[in-house]
């Protein structure tokens, strides 16, 4: 069902955009010392509630008024079971959420990484003007992409205008690369 | 390697672009990116067609949105004209995405076979 680590990623990040989030926080983390994957995802979108909370991770639990199915976050739950990791949400309403998460690095069921830079190039290009502070790190290294550095240095960066989403999405995966 | 140099200059001429051919922006294309989408396919179909209107330089806005019910017919791709009309083309791929944008964005001529009616014509 979801292919790659980026799908995940891209799940959770298209969630806190559509919960009215305008600044969001990515970290990746490869720990060869620990031989885990630490990932974190935090928003300043409108958050969820105790209530709600306690059950984001089943299946069938949703905000939409459509339909009254939501799959994203108990998907998740699902690939930290199988892959010996863990899954911890903090959310408070009007504050943001912050979704941690992580997996033991060479489990035999644990999915690709994936394109990463797809993913953001999708996150950032789905709304105008959403700031984003991308880290992915191993024990030595980290590379980090910053819109807010980004706009001071060069001003305001349309990401949705499609030649700019290549050049992010190519220049993330180079950056990636490089600490790989 | 990509350099936030070159971003600088996309920047400087995508602005110029966008100035110069915004009354002539027709058409929106919304990929669905619910979580039936991503898992029927939609990143491949988004990734092409934000290639082909980067190709093109074509001022189209190509963005995504959420589920929208028709998730057996996913992955979906909405093109909405300058009226607000929307065609709805279902089961897209990447092949598919560069033959819609080619067909209707780029000629204007809606690309019959792969829309929601002619799928459900298929069905009756």
């Amino acid at each position: 069902m979801m292919e790659d680590l980026a799908m995940h990623l891209l799940e959770l990040l298209i969630n806190a955009v559509e919960h009215k989030a305008d600044t969001i926080v990515l970290e990746i983390f490869i720990s060869e010392e620990d031989e885990r994957i630490y990932f974190l995802v935090k928003d300043n979108g409108e958050g969820m509630s105790e209530e709600f909370l306690k059950n984001a991770t089943k299946p069938f639990t949703t905000t939409r008024t459509t339909r009254k199915v939501g799959m994203g976050l108990a998907f998740l739950k699902s690939l930290t079971d199988y892959t010996d990791g863990h899954l911890n949400i903090d959310s408070k309403i009007n504050e943001g959420t912050i979704i941690r998460f992580d997996v033991k690095k060479d489990h035999i069921d644990l999915p690709p990484l994936g394109d990463i830079g797809e993913t953001i190039m999708f996150t950032l290009s789905k709304k105008p003007g959403l700031d984003l502070h991308f880290v992915f790190k191993n024990d030595n290294n980290a590379f980090i992409f910053d819109t807010i550095k980004i706009a001071e240095e060069i001003g305001e960066v349309d990401y949705t205008n499609p030649s700019i989403a290549l050049w992010l999405k190519t220049y993330i995966n180079e950056g990636i690369g490089n600490i790989k | 390697m990509k350099s936030l140099e070159e971003l600088k200059k996309l920047k400087e001429t995508a602005g110029k672009e966008m100035e110069l051919r915004d009354s002539n922006k027709r058409y929106r294309v919304l990929v669905g990116m619910g979580t039936c989408g991503i898992a029927a396919g939609a990143r491949p179909v988004l990734n092409r067609l934000v290639e082909e209107a980067a190709k093109h330089d074509y001022p189209c806005v190509v963005s995504q949105t959420g589920c929208i019910g028709l998730c057996k017919y996913e992955p979906i791709v909405e093109v909405f004209d300058r009226e607000g009309d929307k065609t709805t083309y279902v089961y897209v791929d990447a092949e598919k995405a560069a033959a819609i944008f080619d067909s209707h964005i780029l000629h204007n001529k809606v690309a019959e076979e792969y829309t929601l009616d002619a799928e459900e014509r298929k069905g009756k």
